[in-house]
């Protein structure tokens, strides 16, 4: 069975942890995340290590994490929140804090806009577009990480790893 | 909670099953009666007085998930073999070793409820034996945990350690206990020699034994608050304690007495029993 690393990266409150947790079955309200956390998932014959990195605020990920980010991973999800625009300039941020390293820590790039619900309850719907090509997003996924079927969650994966 | 159609699905594919699929009736030994009762409890075989039948409805195969195909190894290369003639297993070969890696998943989501809805952030937390229930990540990433994980064999964490390098690490700020930084480590020990991993680390502030014979009281020595846990469900439970067996691991003991004090949660289908106010202040 192949290994495949999947890491998901964003300002705290984007809904990274709620998002890991569907695609666990689980419909909790998680804790906030405050140091990282990894979680093994199978998708048919791919396993896949899940890695949940704390958000908090941009700069302080992107401090905390620059500094310690040390591997590679298949695939990195850059997830924001459909509502609010801070979250997606913060991906930028996030983006740039990584490649100063000189590295690109990750085979492929994935953004994901979270809170689709919300956004439509609300009227606004932050477009990503801008910020994926700056990051070199090979696609931008709209989803509710709360309120989607878990195969809409599953694609982001199931098309990337 | 549990992927119990995996688990059954996974024993459901194994040679053995074909085979007794193929027989009308069995009448087996003294000593083949926990395997054919625990086949019948599946839904696999019927009991009539002594003797075992096909069952007229048995479980409908379905696809075989990582964790069935998991399961099937283990059953057809670890349990059958110590239930038919009590033979454990000398050395995990990498086949095996990814199988057992695989068959903690099944514990995944009650471990993710446990760590976040009983317990709270923070400390240092001992794991008194890896497998089956595979806690590990989930206590520092969900409850805020440093942890040391004992098991007594070392190969059986091979895969969770090399898992475990994947997480970025960073130094603890000084007076910033829950920094984006984790600790943890490994201990090859016996879970009767507990005690010296408090004498490595210091005093716990949580102990967390997953369907282990870890010695309570020795734990409730080493840690503030002992979380014990074990599954309700007999498959499941007859299961991890044939491969604890098998694998030469310290089985469940005669916990009753030392549960009796604790209080008890359920997690779907596994009683939480926390022993509070034990070991250092």
């Amino acid at each position: 069975m192949r290994r495949h690393s999947v890491a998901v990266m964003g300002v705290g409150g984007v809904g990274k942890t709620t998002y890991v947790f569907r695609l666990l079955g689980l419909s909790l309200k998680p804790r906030t995340t405050l140091r990282p956390g990894i979680y093994r998932l199978y998708l048919r014959d791919k396993e896949v290590d899940f890695i949940d990195v704390p958000g908090q605020v941009a700069t302080e990920v992107a401090r905390n994490f620059a500094k310690a980010w040390t591997f590679y991973v298949d695939l990195m999800i850059y997830m924001y929140d459909l509502t609010d625009q801070s979250s997606l300039y913060a991906i930028a941020e996030l983006h740039s804090a990584l490649l100063d390293r000189g590295i690109t820590p990750y085979r492929r790039v994935v953004l994901i806009g979270n809170k689709r619900d919300l956004a439509e309850e609300l009227g606004l719907f932050v477009e990503g577009d801008e910020i994926a090509n700056a990051v070199g997003a090979a696609k931008i996924y709209y989803m509710s990480a709360l309120k989607d079927n878990v195969e809409v969650l599953y694609k982001p994966l199931e098309e990337n790893v | 909670m549990i992927p119990r159609d995996d688990i059954v699905a996974g024993i459901a594919n194994t040679p053995l099953v074909a085979l007794l699929s193929e027989l009308e009736e069995v009448k087996p030994s003294h000593k083949l009666r926990h395997l054919l009762d625990f086949l019948t409890d599946i839904g696999l075989l019927q009991r009539k007085g002594d003797k075992y039948k096909k069952a007229q409805h048995p479980p409908r195969p379905y696809d075989v998930s990582p964790l069935a195909e998991a399961v099937s190894d283990l059953f057809q290369q670890v349990a059958f073999p110590y239930l038919v003639s009590g033979r454990r297993v000398a050395t995990l070969a990498t086949e095996l070793q990814r199988a057992l890696y695989t068959y903690t998943t099944a514990f995944q989501n009650m471990r993710v409820v446990v760590a976040q809805e009983l317990m709270r952030y923070g400390g240092l937390t001992l794991v008194a034996g890896w497998f089956p229930c595979g806690f590990s990540s989930e206590l520092m990433s969900i409850a805020g945990r440093d942890v040391v994980i004992v098991e007594e064999r070392e190969e059986l964490v091979a895969l969770e350690m090399d898992r475990l390098s994947l997480i970025p690490l960073a130094p603890e700020p000084l007076g910033q206990e829950l920094a984006a930084a984790s600790f943890y480590a490994f201990e090859n020990l016996p879970l009767n020699e507990i005690k010296a991993a408090a004498e490595k680390y210091g005093k716990f502030n949580l102990a967390v034994a997953c369907h282990r014979g870890a010695d309570l009281n020795a734990l409730r020595e080493v840690a503030e608050e002992v979380f014990y846990i074990k599954p309700r469900d007999s498959v499941v439970s007859f299961l991890n304690a044939t491969l604890l067996d098998a694998l030469g691991l310290t089985r469940p003991l005669d916990e009753e007495k030392a549960l009796k004090k604790a209080e008890k949660e359920e997690v779907g289908p596994f009683d939480v029993y926390i022993l509070r106010g034990a070991g250092p202040a």
